[in-house]
């Protein structure tokens, strides 16, 4: 098997793959952005200028996947291109593997990164504000930006030494049991973070913690976090967040124009 | 020029570079309202604000997801416009403290449902991207390999374009609608309405991070950390024979 795509090449292709999204389109939706991550690649492997564009032509396709996990897709598919140029593979392989992996690869990404690692962040980048000020967005871009360009790079690295054997490779990563994992920890991290939210961020024309009593801080502290799943299971019977926004504030802002009136 | 015109211009492309990183490029989370808003703010020489609106816009927008073809509102858009109407109107009414977390209240109940018109912009850039992915389709074998980075990345503009335009027009009309409801708006609403509801939405927003927590024993994990954390605040600041 002989090597045809150097560190430098994938460097460029992780960089593309920045852009995946970029020409985003109902009906192609990343087709463009995944041959346009690949053309460097596909310019080591193919010399010749007529098989070239046969292999550009060929990635010319819908496509889609989860944006961070099109890396893994990525690698495998620069590998199993190196496979159709020494002519021990079928160019067919290649659009069979993006189908196969398109579905599954988008469901691990959106239920690790966008379920769990992402609001994860948030959670801890919304605590560090609190404790640190402006530098706790630096907490949030640093804690979430190591780890998902990490993995995202590394990803590509495996996927491409492995060959189409990276679903194995991305399977024994556990994703979804560790998006599991990742959702119990922030629960634990909410419920600190409510408490902490009624410490320092108190109702107005209350004191935070320390001046008022502590009987009212822990009612405060109780009935708030007993606020919280009540109105998360409101969420879940189908209200989105702008219907509840209104359906929160309306009567508050109502109460308080009445009372205004009859003082 | 006057200095909201060039201001206004000035998140507009703020806001329009950053709203890229959302779904079009990078993904470093740089269009998160935990940055979009201290950034801005700090501009816009008003720190303080952007932090309260940081927390306050994630927690409210971190269940929004990005599934398949599903485009959730633009949070990136829709907190840049909030922030910088809450700065400029304080600074317009001379508001501090409650007073500028009233504006932020009304700016969301004003700008939330602009997220119909910055989603329809943006979905304009989706179907017009079709044509970028045509052109390299029926490009002549010899220009394929040079159109393909290229086309790609003129997607990136429609994006751009689409933040920017959105930005650009609320905040024009938002900052002068606000001005105009709050200088008519009875004491009442401003001073304890408003805070009040703003920190009834900051508790929503907690109940929207904790509504992507769908595992069996989260109520117990949650509850059991709850307890732990009253008693280390309680001993904390009210120390062991409770103040």
């Amino acid at each position: 098997m002989v090597i045809m795509v150097d560190r430098k090449t994938l460097i460029k292709v992780f960089f593309n793959s920045l852009f995946l999204q970029s020409s985003w389109s109902y009906e192609r939706l990343q087709g463009l952005g995944f041959v346009a991550a690949l053309a460097p690649a596909l310019k080591k492997i193919y010399r010749n200028r007529d098989k070239r564009r046969i292999a550009l032509r060929r990635h010319v396709e819908t496509f889609n996947v989860h944006p961070y996990m099109a890396s893994p897709v990525l690698g495998a598919v620069i590998r199993m291109e190196e496979e159709v140029q020494e002519g021990i593979r079928s160019p067919d392989d290649i659009i069979m593997f993006k189908k196969a992996v398109s579905g599954p690869f988008g469901a691990i990404g959106d239920r690790f990164f966008w379920g769990a690692a992402r609001p994860l962040a948030s959670i801890v980048g919304v605590g560090s504000i609190m404790v640190l000020g402006i530098y706790g967005v630096l907490v949030f871009l640093f804690i979430y930006n190591a780890f998902h360009l990490w993995m995202r790079w590394t990803c590509l690295w495996r996927g491409y030494s492995y060959g189409e054997d990276t679903i194995e490779h991305i399977g024994g990563l556990e994703l979804p049991t560790w998006s599991g994992r990742i959702r119990y920890l922030m629960g634990g991290m909410l419920a600190v973070l409510a408490v902490g939210i009624t410490a320092y961020m108190p109702l107005p024309g209350l004191g935070g913690i320390g001046d008022i009593p502590l009987l009212l801080f822990c009612v405060m502290t109780v009935s708030l976090a007993v606020a919280i799943p009540l109105l998360s299971i409101l969420m879940r019977k189908g209200y989105s967040i702008q219907t509840l926004i209104y359906l929160i504030a309306g009567p508050i802002m109502l109460i308080s124009f009445i009372s205004g009136i009859v003082e | 020029m006057t200095d909201l015109l060039r201001e206004t211009i000035m998140i507009s492309l703020l806001g329009g570079g950053l709203s890229i990183d959302r779904t079009a490029a990078f993904q470093v989370m740089i269009s998160r309202p935990i940055v979009v808003a201290p950034v801005l703010s700090l501009l816009l020489g008003n720190l303080l604000v952007g932090l309260v609106a940081g927390i306050y816009f994630e927690l409210l927008f971190v269940g929004n997801m990005s599934l398949g073809g599903y485009v959730p509102p633009n949070e990136t858009v829709i907190t840049t416009v909030c922030t910088a109407v809450t700065v400029i109107c304080s600074r317009w009414l001379g508001l501090e403290g409650t007073g500028m977390l009233s504006v932020m209240v009304l700016a969301t109940l004003l700008i939330m449902p602009m997220g119909t018109l910055y989603n329809r912009l943006e979905a304009i850039a989706r179907r017009y991207n079709t044509r970028f992915f045509d052109a390299v389709e029926g490009a002549p074998d010899d220009k394929v390999g040079d159109m393909v980075v290229r086309n790609n990345l003129k997607g990136l503009v429609l994006f751009f374009l689409a933040g920017s335009l959105s930005i650009f027009i609320s905040v024009l009309a938002g900052v002068h609608m606000i001005y105009v409801i709050y200088m008519r708006m009875p004491d009442s609403l401003a001073s304890t309405g408003l805070p009040i509801a703003w920190f009834a939405l900051l508790v929503l927003g907690l109940a929207a991070a904790f509504n992507i927590i769908y595992s069996k024993w989260i109520y117990f994990v949650y509850s059991f950390f709850v307890v732990i954390a009253l008693i280390v605040f309680t001993f904390l600041y009210y120390g062991y024979n409770g103040g």
